[in-house]
């Protein structure tokens, strides 16, 4: 219990001290040097004793010292995700005016779905007086949800690396932003969705086949596309400008079994596998929308889309059941059907998972 | 300077000075110096990333071990020391030639580290004080260099690219600043060593003597074929007197030593069978002169303490142990007059005498009316009269035709004195290495040689004339440092002479070496003289004695000045002054945490932002908080127009502070500077402005 209430405490404070190997060697030259000096009475052992334990002090006050002229701020990643690195941006500030600071660390506590972790930017060999560092701070999440950028920590081992000194920078209010689920291979899927949805016609220029407008030359246009008879009858090239190709609207529906037999990694790929097929689709010209546990986002294009949806699904309580949502005729629904469930009524295309299995 | 160059190279200093700390003592085999090639070899091999392979480095730890081991057998544990040195010394060099990486440099260090302890023991002089300065300075110049080194390599591992040679090349990170800082480090550590040192009470038991000094000490026999004890005893001091005149130095001073009383084919050595004559037969003759005259000895000997002459009192003062605290006790006199201790000495001792001078001057004064005997005391003459079979058949007629038809003792002593004075030189060769006969060849080939030759010649044909005698070893001469009136005796001091013996009187010292006049400390000698006597008083000597010694100064001096302070002084000055001081410590805190401290800094236009942002916020900006973060904290409770403004201002202020390479205000946005600065001072608190603590 005493063990627990000291780890707790020693977590919060605002210094934490760590003996490096070297430094552990060293503690231990001090205290034999120490008994033998006291032992022998050797005065020029006494000195030695000294240098050693004057050195432990030195480094104490010398790495405070760089901690103290260094404040530091963070900003949010532009996107995380599950398995793949995610850059968490710091800026560090050396406010002193004429000390440098030596070997620096600098990282970020982030508080994870799964636990807490620990952000680590580039080593600092040297940050000048005055001078302002943009670092990133990198670290893998292993699992959606939200991250909360919990301290900033400054972290040395200098001056003589017997010690590492950390110290909290800043606890940053409320900056915290979501792990998108884990991004999976789903191309074939996504492929064979499109195939059963198959393309409309947009009304803009694209590279479709249907006839859009026509206008004058310009350099860099195909040749091919030059229309010959209008050209001959107006005196100047024209060309031809044909409709886009794109992607219906469709609602990818995630049918998640309740069963607590099921198992949560089983969840966790399902939820993965319709956020790829959302971001593939969209990438093709789909507008997709979501229908999951208790979340739904409409069909619309576009990366803002994107963003939109993978948002959805790291917030995603598996637990809740599936809203409830009234269907346009023209939206095409597909279904991602998860182990133990079914499908629901009126869906176009049924997508069962495999079975998970536990490796 | 590169940090890779700037490490290498206080890595090599710390490394030469550690290895110095131990080879400077004197008391490691001279082969050992060759170690101090290494860790310049060792940076020599960095520099084209080159290291010895771990087998061989492993090769050469276990041969310093075999050969620490081979000494520790062959001498005893009194080497224990000395063999664990040369053993450190080895796997030293080992780890220098195969270091990779920079832990391996800091496992050198705490080598290193080890080192300069082991040289506590075995290097006690001045020139450990020196050499431990250097150290901590280059040692924390190599730490500091060698962490930066270590963060580098860390960071080249995680990113798998070049950054680690970029970051060893790298000239901005080892600067003046940074020789700066480490220097004050190394001093802060030094003071800091200091005070420790004089304030950490020696309470300590002293019950684990560490053993480790052999040079220097004086020879348990008189070696014709060895190296001669004046070249063996090095330049180390060991001895000083006080309280003896200076004309009493001119006259030549014989601090006495160990006695030489057993002659056989192989020269004089210390015998166990005194204990069988009568004291008193054994004793010095009295001398006309006495004194009383203090000695500092460092442990040259087992138990013998050195005296100039017959002791009538004696006292231990301090020391005779390592621990400086810890006191010898002396046993008294033993039976061939010299002072004896209690137990052997492994620390420097002082003591005081009151006793005769013995010296030559006194022995043709004393002794001239004394008739040679026609017979000795049987044992007497069977023990210092004894000459072995096989000495040279030519010596005892050489003894005879010189000296053998004089009636007194003193006669007989004169003229093979003479002899040996007028027809011999003095020379610290050994022509007569490799002869059978080193004695025959001094006396009748070669006539040069050291101290133990005319000694050993002088005892020999004493005897050969029936006059009883004995070699005595000690230190003669010394010099005179003018400044506290000391005689200072090194190792080169180291002297043997001889004492020959009147019945019914006693033993008169006698020299038949040409002797060297005293000289006088000047200039450098005298200086480094009196730096070693201060290492040797208040820091090698330095005990509890000393410390309550300074804790009494220090509470009498305390005394002294209540009382001198209730009486004259005047407290105003004093007060003012301390008021002074007090102002200017609380000024410098003052302007070192105010807030104001970075606007002061800040140029005129981000000055006028900072200051529209706290006149609105009504609050002052708190130091984490962005000017961006301030602006956006703001914009909800302002009107549009005031956010548009503050937006404009915040925009240059980025555009300015952020720009690649600091770009500066060109002179054309000045006057729009100022229009945008004008409407920044115009910006007040309208409406839902927010209150204090809205940051």
């Amino acid at each position: 219990m005493f063990a627990r209430l000291w780890n707790r405490i020693w977590e919060r404070a605002p210094r934490q001290l760590r003996f490096t190997r070297a430094g552990k060697v060293l503690v231990a030259i001090a205290l034999a040097a120490g008994l033998a000096a006291m032992n022998t009475g050797n005065n020029l052992l006494f000195f030695g004793w000294g240098m050693v334990l004057s050195a432990i002090v030195v480094s104490g006050v010398l790495s405070e010292a760089t901690l103290r002229i260094l404040h530091g701020r963070a900003a949010l990643p532009s996107q995380a995700r599950v398995a793949e690195v995610t850059h968490v941006p710091l800026m560090v500030h050396n406010v002193s005016r004429h000390m440098p600071a030596y070997a620096v660390e600098l990282s970020a506590e982030v508080r994870l779905a799964d636990g807490t972790t620990q952000a680590a930017a580039p080593y600092q060999l040297r940050i000048a007086p005055g001078a302002e560092s943009a670092l990133y701070a990198q670290f893998v999440p292993m699992k959606r949800g939200r991250c909360d950028i919990v301290h900033i920590i400054a972290k040395t081992a200098y001056p003589f690396g017997f010690f590492e000194k950390s110290r909290r920078l800043r606890a940053p209010d409320a900056l915290y932003f979501w792990c998108f689920p884990r991004a999976i291979d789903v191309s074939a899927l996504a492929q064979t969705v499109a195939a059963r949805l198959g393309e409309v016609s947009v009304p803009q220029v694209g590279a479709g086949d249907d006839f859009f407008s026509l206008r004058p030359f310009r350099d860099g246009d195909d040749l091919r596309r030059i229309h010959w008879r209008r050209s001959a009858r107006s005196g100047r090239l024209v060309v031809i400008e044909t409709e886009s190709q794109s992607g219906r609207e469709l609602v990818l529906e995630l049918c998640l079994s309740q069963d607590p037999a099921v198992h949560p990694e089983a969840t966790e790929h399902a939820i993965a596998t319709l956020g790829s097929l959302a971001e593939e689709l969209i990438g093709r010209g789909f507008r997709v929308g979501i229908r999951a546990a208790g979340t739904y986002v409409g069909p619309q294009g576009g990366a803002r889309q994107r963003w939109e949806i993978l948002s959805a699904l790291a917030k995603l309580d598996a637990a809740k059941p599936l809203p409830v949502v009234h269907f346009a005729a023209t939206m095409a629904r597909v279904a991602l059907v998860g182990e133990g469930a079914l499908a629901p009524a009126g869906t176009d295309v049924v997508l069962p998972m495999a079975p998970w299995v536990v490796t | 300077m590169s940090l890779r160059f700037a490490h290498e190279l206080g890595f090599a200093l710390a490394m030469s000075l550690a290895l110095l700390s131990v080879l400077l003592g004197g008391e490691l085999p001279t082969e050992l110096w060759g170690a101090m090639a290494a860790p310049w070899l060792a940076m020599l091999l960095r520099r084209h990333d080159l290291a010895a392979s771990t087998p061989l480095g492993t090769v050469m730890a276990l041969a310093a071990f075999v050969w620490g081991g081979l000494i520790a057998i062959e001498q005893g544990l009194d080497a224990s020391l000395v063999a664990a040195a040369i053993a450190l010394v080895g796997i030293l060099v080992a780890r220098l030639m195969t270091r990779r990486t920079p832990s391996h440099d800091l496992q050198a260090l705490v080598l290193s580290l080890l080192l300069v302890f082991a040289g506590t023991v075995l290097h006690q002089q001045f020139t450990y004080g020196l050499v431990f300065v250097f150290y901590a300075v280059t040692v924390t110049w190599a730490l500091v260099t060698r962490q930066l080194v270590e963060g580098a390599a860390l960071e080249g591992w995680r990113r798998g690219d070049a950054s680690f040679d970029q970051a060893l090349a790298r000239r901005d990170v080892v600067t003046p600043t940074f020789f700066a800082v480490t220097a004050g480090v190394a001093v802060v550590i030094l003071l800091a060593t200091s005070l420790l040192f004089v304030l950490f009470p020696r309470v300590g038991l002293g019950g684990l003597g560490l053993q480790g000094r052999n040079s220097g000490r004086l020879p348990t026999s008189v070696s014709l074929l060895g190296v001669p004890r004046a070249v063996q005893g090095g330049s180390q001091v060991v001895a000083r007197l006080r309280g003896v005149s200076y004309r009493t130095f001119l006259q030549g001073l014989y601090l006495r030593g160990s006695i030489y009383d057993h002659l056989d084919a192989a020269g004089f050595s210390q015998s166990n069978t005194l204990g069988t004559l009568r004291p008193t037969r054994l004793a010095l003759a009295p001398t006309r002169e006495q004194a009383r005259y203090e000695v500092y000895l460092q442990p040259v000997t087992d138990q013998v303490l050195l005296s100039l002459g017959p002791v009538v009192e004696a006292q231990v003062q301090s020391g005779g142990y390592a621990n400086p605290s810890a006191r010898a006790r002396l046993i008294g006199v033993g039976p061939t007059g010299e002072l004896l201790s209690m137990s052997p000495l492994t620390g420097p001792m002082r003591y005081s005498i009151f006793g005769g001078l013995a010296a030559p001057r006194a022995t043709m004064v004393a002794e001239v009316l004394t008739p040679a005997p026609a017979v000795l005391d049987a044992a007497l003459a069977a023990h210092f009269l004894a000459l072995p079979d096989k000495v040279d058949p030519r010596i005892a007629p050489l003894a005879q035709q010189l000296a053998g038809s004089l009636p007194t003792l003193a006669g007989r002593a004169e003229a093979l004195r003479k002899y040996l004075l007028t027809g011999f030189t003095y020379s610290l060769d050994q022509p007569n290495a490799g002869t059978a006969d080193p004695l025959a060849a001094f006396l009748f080939d070669d006539r040069r040689g050291h101290c133990e030759y005319f000694a050993t010649a002088f005892a020999v044909l004493l005897r050969a004339v029936g006059v009883p005698s004995r070699v005595v070893g000690g230190y003669q001469g010394g010099t005179w440092d003018a400044k506290g009136e000391v005689v200072v005796f090194t190792g080169a001091n180291a002297h043997a002479w001889v004492e020959w013996y009147a019945p019914g009187v006693g033993w008169f010292v006698d020299d038949a070496t040409p002797a060297a006049d005293g000289a006088t400390l000047s200039g450098m000698g005298a200086l480094l003289e009196r730096l070693r006597r201060v290492w040797d008083d208040e820091v090698v000597d330095y005990g509890l004695d000393q410390q309550l010694e300074l804790l009494n100064g220090m509470v009498g001096s305390f005394q002294h000045a209540s009382a001198l302070s209730t009486d004259r002084l005047n407290w105003r000055p004093l007060a003012g002054g301390l008021g002074a001081l007090l102002a200017l410590v609380f000024g410098w805190y003052v302007s070192r945490h105010s807030e104001a401290r970075p606007r002061a800094r800040l140029a005129p236009f981000t000055r006028s932002l900072v200051a529209a942002l706290e006149r609105l916020a009504g609050a002052p900006l708190p130091p984490p908080l962005t000017l961006r973060e301030a602006v956006q904290r703001l914009s909800a409770s302002l009107p549009p127009s005031q956010v548009a403004t503050l937006q404009a201002a915040l925009a240059i202020y980025e555009a300015r502070r952020f720009a690649p390479g600091g770009a500066v205000a060109p002179s054309s946005a000045a006057a729009a500077d100022r229009q945008l600065m004008q409407a920044l001072r115009r910006l007040r608190g309208v409406g839902a402005a927010p209150t204090i603590g809205a940051w």
